[in-house]
């Protein structure tokens, strides 16, 4: 009969739903927590590409090279970063981990980029240094230039009027 | 023939020409005036002027704009904490040039080249509910940017200025590269909130 089965039915099923949220509760407790775990390192890893590009960044700088790309690579992983720590804070594990990994994939070229600027930057300093170089000895040149044609034309000067009180 | 006015201007062509020829050079070993090193750090209100949030409703949100300047001759790392506290919590000290001893609700991180200028907007807004015994408040989580970030300060009511008051601040942190960290770059602004329920 229908309405006997009822509690019987409940009888049976309810240790078996209890079974089943106890497995679930063991399933999802370690699932949360590597996605916290993964959030953590992810977000640790971060941070620390993001301090070595920002060095990177200001070596290349220091040789006068222009960094304004970079700076823009840099201020989008950082605004990552921020997002990730701040999901991080409110427990939301895989948007964290989503966002530290986005700000980690912004700046998986940048190291090499500031190197190749750095070194564009030394290149074109070693060659303006030659042409300054070039340019002040020509400077000194022409002025003994200027000075020798001096000195050689107050001679004739000098020889011309001789001769001319010698007649 | 006098050779007395070539001379002259023999001379006169040939210092003209050796400057001409110099210039870039010269450029380059005049050094020009040396300015002040620091970093601008200003908040402006929702309109972009002087209209910082001062009376304060329950989820109302509150649009502000973080300005740096970075005047420090080089790029810099910069991260601006955001803090809360209440009238007797730790707060940064000028005095002192110390931070506020409370944890940030939230780091801002971003990066400024040298001369340049950047503006971060902030969306705030507050959630908090009167205790029993109504001579105490409990601020229970602030939104920033979206994120609802739980707070736990119990703020009491201040008898001399008649209400709640709370303060949110901003300060401003910088990559130190001999340290390898942030360092506490001596700057910091602070809005003072009436709560009200």
């Amino acid at each position: 009969m229908f309405v006997g089965e009822e509690p019987l039915r409940l009888k049976t099923l309810f240790p078996v739903l209890f079974a089943v949220m106890i497995l679930a509760n063991f399933v999802s407790f370690p699932a949360a927590l590597a996605s916290q775990g993964s959030a953590e390192s992810q977000i640790s890893s971060a941070k620390n590409l993001i301090k070595d590009c920002y060095l990177a960044v200001k070596e290349a700088e220091a040789e006068g090279a222009d960094i304004g790309t970079l700076m823009v690579t840099l201020n989008e992983a950082g605004l990552l970063l921020s997002e990730a720590e701040l999901a991080y804070s409110v427990k939301e594990y895989s948007l964290a981990d989503d966002y530290a990994r986005q700000s980690r994939s912004k700046l998986s070229n940048l190291i090499s980029q500031a190197q190749d600027l750095r070194q564009t930057a030394i290149n074109a300093g070693t060659q303006e240094f030659v042409t300054l170089t070039l340019s002040l000895l020509a400077s000194i040149g022409i002025l003994s230039g200027g000075i020798a044609a001096w000195v050689v034309l107050k001679r004739k000067e000098r020889l011309g009027s001789n001769g001319s009180s010698a007649v | 023939m006098d050779l007395q006015p070539y001379r002259v201007f023999l001379l006169v062509v040939t210092a003209v020409l050796a400057l001409l020829v110099a210039s870039p050079a010269i450029q380059k070993l005049l050094v020009a005036p040396q300015t002040e090193h620091l970093t601008e750090f200003s908040v402006l209100g929702a309109y972009h002027n002087a209209t910082y949030p001062f009376n304060v409703k329950i989820g109302e949100n509150h649009r502000l704009y973080l300005d740096v300047g970075n005047q420090l001759g080089n790029c810099s790392y910069y991260v601006i904490k955001i803090k809360f506290r209440n009238q007797s919590q730790s707060s940064p000290d000028s005095f002192a040039k110390t931070p506020s001893y409370q944890s940030a609700l939230a780091n801002l991180r971003f990066f400024a080249a040298d001369g340049e200028n950047l503006e971060l907007p902030i969306d705030v807004a507050f959630y908090y509910e009167l205790d029993e015994n109504v001579s105490k408040l409990n601020m229970e989580r602030i939104v920033i940017n979206g994120a609802p970030l739980e707070v736990d300060t119990v703020i009491d009511w201040d008898t001399k200025n008649d209400g709640f008051y709370g303060y949110l601040f901003f300060e401003l942190w910088i990559f130190d590269d001999d340290k390898g960290d942030f360092q506490y770059h001596q700057r910091y602004i602070s809005l003072r909130l009436k709560l009200n329920v």
